[in-house]
């Protein structure tokens, strides 16, 4: 199956690959896999004090298709407050990499990891004093 | 003779469980290969031999999913009335996740460092861990615990992918 150029384009070079560290009160972290495909994805925001994410990491053992997914939105969520990020659809990202229907997963994968990542970091701020350990 | 069972378990006379005994497999794969080869309807009309290469394929595809554990637990939680490819990010606890995460981060190194040993090590307790979780996947298959057997499934999905990928991995530095 041929991958679309955008798709391509962010496997060759993707964004935002890497870590950040999880210990810090301001990232959030969303682990998700798929188990169909064996897929492992980890995505990263850190979060300054008005809500807005100031960088986005991910690493994706996966296929392109789940590759290019987590690398555009790492792109996409830069900048946005986290209400705001919380708000992508994984429709948008299909559609802006052209993803075929078997790779619509792939997508939706990215938008469960976003969605984790916003939780940990609200989780993490509603109980700063406790999980600190 | 016709081949409409109710499942894969009956139609090989196999007990549905997913203890199963590779011998026996063999055996009743070998004798319905024989009873049902395409060959023997060659000279019968069009129906019938159409009949006789559906009939080989519905054997091929019940002797593959009955032989790869697997697939075996994944039929099985089909005849449970169990989805095992559907899945909720809620069922994926995150310590496995997190724990297959930093595996694919070691696979990664031991690739860049072209390291064997490294791969065939880590094989070696990959393959012990997937052992142990397919003991527990048929400890709560059989106690009925259908729900804990699919999260199990979901788990060996992961490890199986690992393990193809430290095939493909070891595959690729042989061949420099």
């Amino acid at each position: 199956m041929a991958y679309s150029d955008k798709v391509l384009d962010h496997y060759e070079n993707p964004r935002n690959v890497g870590r950040l560290d999880d210990k810090d009160q301001d990232v959030g972290t969303g682990m998700v896999g798929a188990p169909a495909c064996g897929d492992v994805m980890r995505l990263q925001i850190k979060v300054n004090k008005e809500g807005v994410i100031e960088d986005a990491k991910f690493k994706t053992y996966g296929c392109g298709s789940a590759i290019a997914s987590s690398s555009l939105l790492t792109e996409w969520v830069k900048g946005r407050t986290i209400d705001d990020a919380a708000k992508i659809r994984n429709t948008e990202i299909a559609q802006e990499l052209g993803l075929p229907p078997v790779k619509i997963h792939c997508s939706v994968l990215a938008e469960d990891a976003i969605k984790a990542a916003i939780s940990d970091v609200k989780k993490k701020r509603g109980e700063s004093t406790e999980t600190a350990q | 003779m016709s081949l409409q069972k109710a499942n894969y378990f009956e139609l090989f006379s196999l007990p549905v469980s997913f203890q199963l005994e590779n011998a026996q497999l063999e055996a009743a794969y070998k004798k319905l290969q024989s009873e049902f080869h395409p060959d023997k309807a060659v000279n019968a009309d069009d129906r019938t031999r159409l009949q006789a290469l559906q009939q080989t394929s519905m054997v091929n595809d019940a002797y593959v999913t009955l032989k790869s554990p697997l697939k075996r637990a994944a039929y099985l939680l089909k005849i449970a009335g169990i989805d095992a490819e559907e899945h909720n990010q809620l069922h994926l606890d995150e310590g496995f996740l997190l724990q297959q995460m930093e595996m694919r981060e070691t696979l990664e190194s031991l690739i860049d460092d072209e390291d064997l040993e490294g791969l065939d090590a880590m094989k070696d307790s990959i393959n012990k861990e997937k052992t142990s979780i397919l003991a527990h996947f048929e400890t709560q298959f059989t106690a009925g615990e259908f729900v804990g057997a699919k999260s199990t499934y979901n788990q060996l999905q992961f490890v199986y992918k690992l393990l193809d990928e430290i095939d493909k991995a070891e595959e690729k530095l042989l061949d420099y």
